[in-house]
């Protein structure tokens, strides 16, 4: 069992009052944002609003001015902290882009974004989703085969200075089955889902 | 009373006649009790995706299967909270406290047998109270007007934010109040004029809400799970699992105090099973006579907090049920898919629908039967799930979200809204807002809007009802206070009076 999150989030926490005078920042720009906005509806002088706080602005308006104050709030909050201070920052960012985490999670983003908007509505919606899965399994699990291949990582490391040959076969072994069953896994996971809205829920798919 | 009596027993006596009602609630709540059990999908995510699907669904079974999800997954968060030290839902954390220790002791059969039955009798205990509060609740329901409605919103965002973010409750509110504004796009309920579409067609209907909820709760926990990689290893179950009548009989105590104190934070707006689960956990802890037990391996610690927050779970509904505001996040998925079944919560439910509370009395009912039968008959079999490859089932999640997304109104415009709003949850997750404000400022943002614009139409403008009406006094008065217990410096000065009318603390009993 092991989460990896502990160390990001000790990247991030040494952070804190920077991130958060950032986006005390952004939210003040927000408030102001939507409370001009919503002071541009339309008021008194449309013929079917009878008062100012019956218009469509007014709710917004109060938000946008209570989150015009929240931002100002964790601002101040953030300079007392220490806030200003962005001295080393750039390091510590670049500490935390040099784990996997950015990396995995650029992937997912790629891919869930090419699948929703790349794939569906050009492609039929069962092709859609065969290609996404199987890009999305063979992605993620390419490396990971290697582990299960011998076991934990630190004896692959140690199988692969004793025994490569040995080694590359219970891999390559683990790969090819890796491809197998990940096509088999894409297109009943297509094929059921497909199958299930047009022919059970009676539904239109994208 | 007599008559909710009747209304229940012809609710279940419906519900166990039929036969798609028992086979829906079978599958959804032993496919909940699978969602539950899984880290990385949580009770909120399975209910969303379940909402979705079910969309098109008589509303009767559509319910059903959402209660039987609800309740299951609620329950199944135990097993791997038992068995890897990782609560499968935020809601059973305090359950891992406890329960894993025990499992590494060797007692996995016996552990789970004993979570399996406080989640049984806390959700009876909770259900129980659904019964006879909501009844209560709804002999007052002519009582709100705008103004006591405008307060219920502002509560439940402010105080949803406040116990939602312990450590800084100024991003609970934050998060509240970004989910109130979320609501503001679309046409207004009362001009029909409408705010920030600047000319789309797809903006002026404003964000459909189960898109906003699968993006928020199922793809930005989607990027939170696959952001790191993850090994588990699970503990073998050898001992039996069906725990005794004289086992369970020794925690009588903790099993009442926990289920009257997890319905208690289940009905607090925002608040939950997880809080449900840790208050029942501090009270079992207090309570003890073998306290230092507690965290090394308690049966009164792990059977106090699996009964505490499964008993918030119809304690969560109380409040959908009779306000239309939602206990916690998968009340508020639960409170939209009742919205969007034409079901019209709120005070009026007892008069508009006297039996609806009842029936959904009944289905967590069958929902708890169920649980009782396949948390202690499959024990063993349900450990296969655990063994699913995260990356196998994350990539079949997101096919999920999008058609689900994409199913609720045929409009791709909805799985962008899905998109945008996982990656928007995702930053704010990172940036450590939480969701559950969030969630209910969307849910609430329409009921502000409305009932502050009518209630200042009503009075010309005038504040005076807003604040001497009685209900609303309380309501601004707790709101009010929340507040200022979120402030550094309120709780000091009410250390600083205690002081200096009662003398400084004893700090030996201050613990």
């Amino acid at each position: 069992m092991s989460h990896e999150s502990e160390n990001v989030e000790s990247v991030s926490g040494r952070l804190r009052p920077q991130v958060d005078l950032l986006v005390g920042l952004g939210l003040m720009l927000l408030g102001i944002v939507v409370a001009i906005e919503a002071y541009r509806m339309p008021s008194v002088e449309h013929p079917r609003i009878r008062s100012v706080y019956s218009g469509p602005g007014f709710v917004p308006g109060l938000l946008g001015i209570t989150l015009l104050v929240f931002g100002l709030l964790m601002l101040i909050r953030a300079i007392r902290e220490g806030g200003l201070h962005f001295g080393g920052m750039g390091g510590q960012v670049l500490e935390g882009l040099r784990r996997p985490e950015p990396r995995r999670l650029a992937i997912l983003l790629v891919l869930s974004l090419g699948y929703a908007w790349g794939l569906i509505g050009r492609v039929s919606f069962p092709l859609a989703t065969f290609l996404f899965m199987v890009a999305f399994i063979l992605i993620y699990d390419w490396g990971e085969a290697a582990d299960r291949a011998v076991g934990s990582p630190w004896v692959v490391a140690i199988a692969k200075r004793l025994a490569g040959i040995e080694m590359t076969w219970s891999l390559r072994r683990e790969r090819i089955l890796l491809v197998i069953t990940s096509t088999i896994q894409a297109a009943l996971t297509a094929w059921i889902v497909t199958y299930v809205f047009e022919n059970i829920f009676l539904r239109r798919l994208p | 009373m007599l008559e909710g009596i009747q209304h229940l027993g012809e609710g279940l006596f419906a519900l166990v006649t039929d036969g798609w009602s028992l086979f829906h609630i079978a599958w959804a709540t032993l496919l909940g009790i699978c969602v539950g059990m899984l880290p990385g999908l949580t009770a909120t995510l399975g209910l969303t995706l379940m909402a979705t699907l079910t969309f098109h669904m008589a509303p009767s079974q559509a319910i059903l299967i959402l209660i039987g999800m609800y309740v299951g997954a609620i329950f199944g968060g135990s097993r791997s909270a038992i068995l890897l030290n990782i609560p499968g839902t935020p809601a059973n954390a305090a359950v891992a406290l406890d329960g894993f220790p025990l499992a590494r002791q060797g007692n996995v059969g016996r552990a789970m047998g004993i979570a399996t039955v406080g989640a049984v009798l806390g959700t009876l205990i909770g259900m129980l109270c659904l019964a006879f509060f909501a009844p209560f609740l709804a002999d007052r329901a002519l009582d709100f007007q705008s103004f006591e409605f405008f307060w219920l919103a502002v509560l439940g965002v402010v105080v949803s934010g406040r116990l939602t973010a312990n450590e800084d409750p100024l991003k609970g509110w934050v998060a509240g109040f970004i989910g109130l504004l979320v609501a503001m796009v679309g046409q207004d309920v009362l001009h029909a004029y409408p705010r920030f579409a600047y000319g789309y067609g797809n903006l002026r209907a404003g964000f459909d809400l189960l898109p906003v909820l699968v993006g928020v709760f199922g793809f930005s926990e989607l990027l939170v799970v696959m952001k790191t990689t993850f090994h588990a290893t699970v503990e073998r179950s050898k001992d039996r699992s069906i725990p005794s009548i004289r086992e369970v009989a020794r925690y009588w105590k903790n099993i009442i105090v926990s289920g009257i104190s997890g319905t208690f934070m289940g009905i607090i707006p925002g608040v939950g099973e997880d809080m449900g689960a840790w208050v029942s956990y501090g009270f079992a802890r207090a309570m003890s006579k073998e306290r230092a037990k507690f965290g090394q391996g308690s049966y009164e610690g792990l059977i106090s907090s699996q009964t505490g927050c499964s008993a918030a779970v119809p304690g969560a509904i109380i409040p959908v049920l009779t306000l239309a505001i939602p206990g916690s996040a998968p009340a508020a998925v639960l409170l939209a898919a009742l919205i969007v079944h034409g079901v019209s919560p709120g005070p009026l439910i007892m008069i508009t629908s006297p039996g609806f509370v009842f029936e959904i009395v009944a289905m967590v009912i069958l929902a708890t039967a169920a649980i009782l039968v396949f948390g202690l008959l499959l024990t063993r079999p349900l450990l296969k799930v655990l063994e699913v490859p995260r990356n196998r089932l994350m990539p079949v999640i997101f096919v999920l979200c999008t058609v689900g997304a994409f199913a609720v109104n045929s409009r791709v415009f909805d799985i962008w809204v899905m998109l945008g709003f996982g990656v928007l949850g995702y930053v704010l997750r990172e940036l450590r807002f939480p969701m559950a404000p969030l969630i209910l400022g969307v849910v609430l943002g329409p009921i502000l809007d409305e009932n502050l614009r009518r209630g200042l139409q009503l009075t010309d403008g005038g504040l005076g009802p807003f604040f001497t009406r009685p209900i609303c006094l309380g309501l601004w008065l707790i709101i009010l206070f929340t507040f200022l217990l979120g402030t550094r410096s309120f709780p000091a000065l009410l250390v600083r009076i205690r002081n200096a009318t009662l003398g400084p603390p004893n700090n030996s009993q201050g613990a």
